[in-house]
């Protein structure tokens, strides 16, 4: 049964196995046999090691054959190479199988014996139930099920988890740095999807699965071809009505290449025409790796800007007029300004800070700021019917500001419906003070470009949502 | 448009699968895009019919005169568009460009007065999402300032907007300087350019009008090009 005609429990034996075989389970050190079976044997599931040549894999009897295993396995994980593996996938399905991930490489990207494998695995599909994820993969990865078959180095698993992105991959490595940034400073994932070669499961099916799941508060994409082609596009719309859908799209299309004699053709020789339909479908475009998980901490994390009206609230002036510079400056093609303060709010800054404060935006507290102060001017700040975002510029260095400005700004921004953002840095520490940001429920960057940047995709939410009730 | 309209177009093109300006231009009048008021003549458009085929068709002074063929590129830089063409000059002006552009077909239009603003909307094949859209800054300079948004087609009328608004020269549609053009109406002929490429089907490629522009109170094509496929 398709995702759609399902959504409540689409894919459910892939995200949620009850009973799992890994196919080329070893006790081998740092094969990916062995590694997959380990962080599976750790979720606590029922886990079939299915190996030939052995009889047991660390501590747990083998199974000798695909045919062999019982029946009720719903996920199988292929850990062995592109030949072999093509063969265990048809076992899996001729087993009934439901869900087979294929990790190894080898395929339709590495010449024509690669392609040949990878049309037997595009075949099994067609004529069986069984879905596959693959081949070229890294597969899934749901931290709140402990579920992880990924077989590389990706960061604290612990402290990537616990959050709104659901991150769907083409890219292996990709998607693995992107991990890490997530368990570094933190994005909070959802779930991570490995699309690789995508034989058959590609993203239109995680997209449409996802875009109902309360759990997923941000659907990140990072794409090198669009194989759902308008079908994905119409579902983004769709989705886009409840969760923010974002797309790194890597590769220049070829469109307009055809017919160079037209302006219109030299001129649409690039990207354009992808971007200009993600625009019209909902889907905020970005460009590199670490706008992608910008974006995607930012909007799993903030709702919508009501508008595009920034005040900026810092302990040093040079900080707050970068951040005013950039602010005034269209990045990404977004307007923002900075927020003209009502009288109220100058008042009631200076009430709470000193008499001589500068109020004007940026609001400058000087390094005498206490704690205390910066929270009472971010309480004058969020009350400004005026102010659609606030920047808040913080330093931890004593002995006025301390680490309990942490919890002061988070006793605001969460929840708040004007969106906080935070811009720090400690020379060796700010990862750490970013990361405990996060931990609070505070949205951070390390740099000014960055968090004015991650204004910019509130307020083009907020213009998606305008445009999705206008249309 | 309808089916049978279009295909009655199509069957009835004079040279099968590559229309020219005028009838391109015919086509674009029958889908509810203003072009100006032009007539096609050939060596055979006898001089005593001239006058009353223009005054049938509302066709007045001063003219612009183009050569007519899906054939010649860059009109332009070959000679082949005259400009303020009086009543007076207009048989000297068709007998010098049959001479320059022998056996070609030619176009007397009338010549617009118009807000000094061109912008550019194409039509183009996506190999992947098919049919989309392009509107931006045109005239000669368009690619040098690449200022150009994209969509698919079909494309409302609204969506259509919100792609004029990503353009740096949107603030001129909106009374920038006191000009005098409209946003509104433009992303309405930038929604009936996308029903048409749509309607062509497998046989839509390419399209070009570049420029149009406002003109008494009415978005124009100046000139047009439209690539079939055969």
């Amino acid at each position: 049964m398709s995702a759609e005609e399902n959504p409540d429990r689409c894919l459910r034996g892939l995200l949620e196995p009850e009973s799992i075989a890994v196919i080329g389970a070893t006790d081998v050190e740092g094969k990916p046999g062995r590694i997959v079976f380990e962080q599976l044997l750790a979720s606590g599931r029922t886990v079939y090691p299915v190996n030939p040549g052995r009889k047991e894999v660390l501590g747990k009897t083998t199974v000798a054959s695909v045919s062999a295993l019982p029946h009720g396995v719903e996920l199988a994980i292929i850990t062995i190479a592109a030949a072999a593996a093509v063969d265990e996938a048809e076992a899996c399905a001729e087993k009934g199988i439901p869900y087979v991930v294929v990790l190894a490489g080898g395929f339709g990207e590495s010449g024509a014996a690669g392609r040949a494998l990878e049309e037997r695995l595009r075949q099994i599909p067609t004529r069986s139930s069984t879905r596959i994820l693959g081949p070229n993969s890294l597969g899934i990865f749901l931290p709140s099920e402990n579920l992880d078959t990924i077989f590389v180095e990706h960061g604290d698993k612990s402290l990537a988890g616990g959050g709104g992105v659901a991150f769907i991959t083409q890219s292996g490595s990709v998607g693995v740095e992107s991990l890490g940034l997530a368990s570094n400073t933190g994005f909070g994932l959802f779930v991570f999807v490995g699309l690789g070669n995508k034989c058959d499961l590609n993203e239109l099916d995680f997209l449409r699965c996802f875009q109902s799941d309360e759990r997923a508060r941000c659907l990140a994409f990072y794409l090198e071809s669009l194989d759902g082609g308008r079908a994905f596009l119409e579902a983004a719309l769709q989705a886009s009505r409840r969760v923010p859908v974002i797309v790194l799209k890597a590769g220049r299309s070829s469109a307009g290449a055809t017919a160079v004699s037209s302006h219109t053709g030299r001129l649409a020789g690039s990207d354009m025409v992808v971007r200009g339909a993600f625009r019209q479908h909902g889907i905020i475009a970005l460009n590199d790796d670490e706008e992608l998980c910008d974006a995607a901490k930012t909007l799993a994390g903030l709702p919508a800007a009501r508008g595009n009206r920034v005040a900026v609230l810092t302990p040093a002036g040079g900080f707050g007029v970068m951040c005013a510079d950039y602010i005034e400056s269209a990045i990404r093609g977004i307007r923002l300004e900075m927020a003209k303060l009502s009288p109220a709010t100058t008042d009631r800054i200076r009430a709470t800070t000193f008499p001589f404060a500068s109020c004007r935006n940026p609001v400058d507290l000087t390094a005498s700021a206490t704690d205390g102060m910066f929270g009472g001017s971010m309480d004058a700040l969020l009350a400004d019917p005026g102010v659609d975002i606030l920047i808040c510029i913080a330093f931890f260095a004593p002995p006025q500001i301390t680490d309990n400005l942490v919890d002061e700004i988070a006793r605001r921004a969460v929840g708040s419906k004007v969106p906080v953002l935070v811009f720090t840095q400690y020379g060796p520490f700010t990862d750490a003070y970013l990361k405990r940001l996060y931990d609070a429920g505070v949205i951070g960057f390390p740099s000014i470009w960055r968090t004015v940047r991650a204004a910019s995709f509130l307020v083009e939410r907020a213009a998606i949502l305008e445009a999705l009730n206008d249309a | 448009m309808t089916p049978e309209l279009l295909t009655g177009w199509i069957n009835g093109l004079s040279v099968p699968s590559f229309p020219d300006e005028h009838e391109t231009k015919r086509l674009f009048a029958a889908a509810g895009i203003d072009v100006p008021a032009g007539l096609r003549v050939d060596a055979n458009t006898a001089d005593e019919h001239l006058d009353a085929l223009l005054s049938e068709g509302s066709i007045l002074p001063p003219y612009v005169v183009k050569v007519c063929s899906a054939e010649v590129l860059h009109k332009t830089e070959a000679g082949g568009v005259m400009l303020g063409v009086g009543a007076g000059a207009l048989r000297a002006t068709l007998q010098l460009m049959s001479g320059r552009f022998p056996g070609r077909k030619l176009l007397v239009e009338r010549q617009l007065r118009f807000e000094p603003t061109e912008i550019i909307i194409g039509g183009l094949l996506d190999a992947n999402l098919g049919p989309a859209l392009m509107a931006g800054a045109g005239g000669i300079l368009a690619e040098l300032y690449r200022d150009v948004a994209f969509r698919l087609a079909p494309c409302s009328e609204r969506e259509a907007l919100r792609m004029l608004g990503e353009l740096r020269l949107f603030p001129v549609l909106q009374g920038f300087r006191g000009m005098k053009l409209e946003a509104s109406s433009l992303a309405a002929v930038i929604s009936r350019v996308g029903d048409l490429i749509v309607s062509l089907g497998d046989r839509f490629e390419q399209l070009d009008i570049n420029p149009i522009v406002f003109a008494d109170g009415h978005w124009t094509a100046l000139d047009a090009k439209l690539i079939l496929r055969a």
